[in-house]
């Protein structure tokens, strides 16, 4: 992938609700992850967002109905935090939408690149995050993949 | 780009009143950014966040805003670098790596050249990518210059 040079031999997509059990939004609270046992075996060597229609021609995710995926406004109020196989913060309040590796350019500018984030990770201690006082957040899903070898 | 091993996203807020031209804001003290090598630096507008995790708008434009960096021994190794350029948005994706040099957090500042396009109470948003001192041997070999 353009801008990494770290091999991946695997690849693996997860997605991550942004609503509790009851189909309610609470901006404010934390969104872990699902707990990833294969992922977290392995070295982690890039992560990539993937975002719904709104933006033209690079709505690369189709998914089951009612799987809505995030849109570009509002991952622009999401960030992802990753949590390191020890438990200490690794990357901590990464902006959702910098994961995405290919807006219209050069309109907004990013091109085909994953950043290329590397070490194993805890899955199940990472997590997104909305601000409190975030607007128009509906109930999306939000989608990863995570690189690794 | 090099591996990205730790990163951390770092506020600076411009206050209650829009800061003059000319006038440097200090990065505020993050207990995580002490006694670390940064590795690369990046700088977000509102393109990429429109609000920060503390609920503040975010900067719109980063023409007329400068970042330093200053080391342990107080030597400012980034000096004035144009905020824009460390947008990823506006260089192709890309993060700008930097040699390694142990951050200064709290001496390192932003420089507000132009302030025109900025409004009170807005945040830029600067995002460090990061290896701990303690961790410098295990991961060095990544940073060397070749």
């Amino acid at each position: 992938m353009y801008g990494n040079n770290l091999q991946a031999t695997k690849f693996r997509r997860i997605s991550i609700p942004l609503f509790d059990q009851t189909g309610n939004k609470n901006p404010g609270s934390k969104y872990y992850f699902p707990d990833n046992p294969e992922i977290d075996k392995y070295f982690i060597t890039g992560i990539e967002a993937h975002l719904g229609s709104d933006i033209v021609n690079d709505g690369d995710v189709k998914v089951s109905v009612g799987l809505k995926p995030v849109t570009a406004a509002d991952a622009k109020q999401m960030y992802v935090s990753i949590y390191a196989e020890d438990n200490s913060e690794k990357n901590y309040l990464i902006p959702l939408l910098s994961l995405f590796p290919a807006i219209d350019y050069p309109i907004l500018g990013i091109r085909k690149t994953v950043k290329p984030y590397f070490g194993r990770i805890k899955t199940r201690s990472c997590y997104i995050t909305i601000p409190a006082n975030a607007i128009g957040i509906t109930e999306e899903y939000v989608y990863l993949t995570l690189y690794y070898e | 780009m090099k591996p990205i091993i730790r990163s951390y996203l770092t506020e600076v807020n411009l206050g209650t009143s829009t800061p003059g031209n000319g006038a440097n804001i200090n990065i505020k003290d993050y207990p995580q950014l002490r006694n670390i090598y940064v590795t690369g630096v990046e700088v977000f507008s509102d393109n990429v966040i429109t609000l920060s995790p503390s609920g503040k708008t975010v900067v719109s434009n980063l023409k007329g805003i400068t970042l330093t960096l200053v080391d342990v021994f107080n030597m400012e190794i980034v000096y004035q670098y144009p905020t824009y350029d460390l947008n990823p948005v506006n260089v192709g994706g890309f993060y700008r790596d930097i040699n390694p040099f142990q951050l200064q957090l709290t001496k390192s500042y932003i420089t507000i050249l132009d302030a025109g396009a900025l409004n009170q109470n807005e945040s830029v948003m600067i995002n460090f990518y990061y290896i701990l001192a303690k961790d410098w041997t295990k991961y060095s070999s990544l940073y060397v210059r070749k």
